[in-house]
């Protein structure tokens, strides 16, 4: 049930403003911790503003899909959903300086596909990689603990799909005047993927995202479902009610369409400035990160050993 | 991991160690399961992905171990549970006398309390058997150990492992090699655990895989197109690969003789061959078993047996506010002249 879900109780969030000003506080904890006395002009210079590491989001979110679908074996949607619904969540709370898009996109994609019980070993996943190979999967095993603790461990993501095949049925037996509903599928389809770039999947329910795919997708063969969305989607809803989800439809359309595609130029120039304000304790590159993973392997046989034997030791006397 | 103070071991599961500890800041005492990603080239192991997908989605309920939290503890995946004192298949081993009706009334209705709650929120457990169903201090049943549980979804056409449940405990489609199954896996396993209290010995004890489906077979009959409808157009992979003799169903009267009328045709309402035939857990909380007397027992009235691993000393302490009805009242009061000197008398 979504209703109950953790995505309904803690992933949705009013509208871009309040994601905007998630974003905005992440980037300025960043900043705050790392200045280290800097003039607010240098701070300017050297770190990312919040509108550049929305640009690196985004286009990370591109490259992310791409990635997912050109992955070999074909993955399902729903992991392609999840990997983004992933990596959205991730940045609502974290700075893009704090954990490197490049690491968390790919450890979002093979989580996603555990999550999704779209079982692929980590040799093959990082097969669809080029480059050092090794490396790539030392870094997505590195970074998947952080990743699900920055989740908060609510690992369920509920996709718009099932949502519109759910509708595509629900036209078939209750709408007959609509003699081919499949003739607009193509349309609902491109209007779903292209939500996955947008914020949809943090501002709506999959519900709404899957109405507003099946309203706009048949807008584009010039059918008008308002007839349908009114009298049998929203039979039971009072006046104010109906009228309420037809804006949120609207609201989906505008969020989604608003997705601008980010220039190579714009992109690049943020990479570089990242290069140098990132935080190299969590750059598997770096000299601090390889110490702190060592120091890790040390610590990580603890007290309860010894506690242990001393506990048996009590009970035998 | 600094929060808690480590009390003892609790035991050594498949996925890892389970430790007694108490929570520093609030006092309780708390189960700490530690799942080690270490020797795991895979990274966080599915059993333990599932576990945490279950647990964070469904609201708290009674009946379900509740999970407190999950951190992440060097190369370690710490889950925090409520601590249980024992379970299930603890008490069935350990009460002196057989549990009474009214005891296994009220063992069922918290299992299927539980089981409906889950599957109203579209999980399927997978794994039930008397081991993970652990007896709180108060008595209470809950469910635990969500490491197979599913999210399922109503679509038909999704693949699932059959290597799944405890062999006892598994259904028979499940035995044939089934890949696509339902919650109706879990009511076969309530099935099992219900004859199971009522026997005070598990009813299907299969050595072996193969000699589980003849168990299962011995008592339900040779499934045929009557008693199993559909079943020559279910995927069952290994059914060709092995057959039996057409042999009648024996009573279940034979197999539970000393349960009642109504114990009988709860039981023959999960354990049948069709999946979609036996009783939901929903349905089965409506069974007239529960509305006939003996009643239900009140939880204060169940057994709860102690860890093994416990001894006299932690014992005695549990036993400390125990009240003996022979004793007379005066003697665990304190004499009022004892205190009368040292009351301070206002006016």
């Amino acid at each position: 049930m979504f209703a109950n879900s953790s995505q309904h109780k803690y992933w949705l969030f009013s509208g871009e403003t309040e994601l905007a000003k998630h974003r905005a506080e992440a980037n300025k904890t960043y900043i705050e911790h790392y200045r280290q006395g800097q003039t607010d002009e240098e701070v300017a210079k050297f770190f990312l503003t919040p509108a550049e590491e929305r640009i690196l989001g985004r286009q990370y979110e591109v490259v992310l899909r791409k990635f997912c679908s050109e992955f070999q074996p074909p993955m399902p949607k729903c992991v392609i959903g999840t990997s983004l619904a992933f990596f959205k969540r991730f940045y609502v709370f974290n700075s893009t300086m704090d954990y490197h898009p490049k690491d968390i996109m790919l450890t979002c994609v093979y989580l996603a596909c555990k999550v999704e019980e779209f079982y692929v070993p980590i040799g093959q996943f990082v097969k669809n990689l080029r480059g050092d190979r090794e490396k790539f999967a030392d870094a997505i095993l590195s970074f998947e603990l952080t990743l699900m603790g920055k989740l908060n461990y609510q690992l369920t993501v509920h996709n718009p799909f099932r949502a519109m095949e759910g509708f595509m049925i629900d036209l078939k037996t209750r709408h007959q005047e609509l003699h081919n509903p499949e003739k607009i599928r193509k349309y609902v389809e491109e209007f779903l993927d292209r939500s996955l770039l947008s914020d949809a999947c943090l501002i709506f329910s999959p519900s709404q995202i899957a109405l507003a795919a099946i309203k706009f997708g048949a807008a584009k063969e010039s059918i008008s479902l308002d007839g349908y969305i009114k009298t049998v989607v929203l039979r039971l809803a009072s006046d104010k009610e109906a009228e309420n989800t037809l804006y949120q439809l609207r609201r989906v359309k505008a969020i989604v369409k608003s997705f601008e595609p980010t220039t190579r130029e714009q992109a690049q120039a943020v990479q570089k400035k990242l290069d140098r304000c990132r935080n190299q304790e969590n750059n598997p590159d770096s000299d601090i990160y390889k110490q702190k993973a060592i120091d890790k392997l040390n610590a990580e046989d603890d007290i309860p050993a010894v506690k242990r034997t001393k506990i048996s030791q009590d009970n035998g006397s | 991991m600094d929060q808690y103070n480590i009390l003892g071991r609790i035991g050594e599961g498949a996925h890892g160690i389970v430790l007694k500890a108490k929570h520093i800041e609030s006092g309780e005492v708390v189960a700490l399961k530690k799942v080690p990603l270490r020797n795991h080239e895979e990274g966080i192991p599915n059993t333990a992905l599932r576990e945490i997908k279950a647990l964070q989605e469904i609201e708290s309920n009674p009946y379900v171990v509740r999970l407190r939290e999950v951190f992440p503890h060097g190369t370690v995946i710490v889950f925090v549970f409520e601590f249980m004192l024992s379970d299930l298949s603890e008490v069935i081993r350990k009460v002196e006398k057989p549990l009474t009706e009214a005891q296994v009334k009220s063992y069922m209705l918290m299992l299927l309390k539980g089981i409906a709650f889950c599957h109203e929120n579209n999980i399927m457990h997978r794994d039930l058997k008397p081991a993970n169903l652990l007896i709180s201090a108060t008595g209470h049943l809950k469910i635990a150990d969500f490491g197979l549980a599913r999210v399922f979804q109503n679509e038909g056409d999704r693949q699932y492992s059959h290597q799944v449940a405890t062999r006892w405990y598994r259904a028979p489609e499940l035995l044939y090699g089934a890949r696509k199954y339902d919650e109706g896996v879990d009511m076969w396993a309530v099935g099992c655990i219900f004859g199971e209290l009522l026997n005070n010995s598990p009813i299907f004890p299969g050595e072996s895989d193969i000699e589980q489906l003849c168990l299962v077979i011995r008592m339900l009959g040779t499934p045929n197109e009557k008693t199993w409808p559909g079943m020559s157009k279910l995927d069952l992979p290994d059914y060709h690969k092995i057959s039996f003799p057409d042999q009648p169903p024996i009573p279940l009267e034979e197999i539970v003789p000393d349960a009642s009328e109504e114990a009988l045709a709860l039981l023959k309402q999960f354990l049948v061959y069709p999946s979609k035939q036996r009783i939901s857990a929903k349905k089965a909380l409506l069974h007239p078993y529960f509305f006939t007397e003996p009643l239900p027992a009140h939880h204060s009235e169940l057994p709860i047996p102690q860890r093994s691993s416990r001894r006299s000393g932690l014992q005695l302490k549990h036993q400390a506010h125990e009240y003996n009805l022979d004793t007379p009242i005066g003697d665990s009061l304190v004499d009022p002249d004892l205190l009368a000197p040292h009351v301070i008398k206002l006016n």
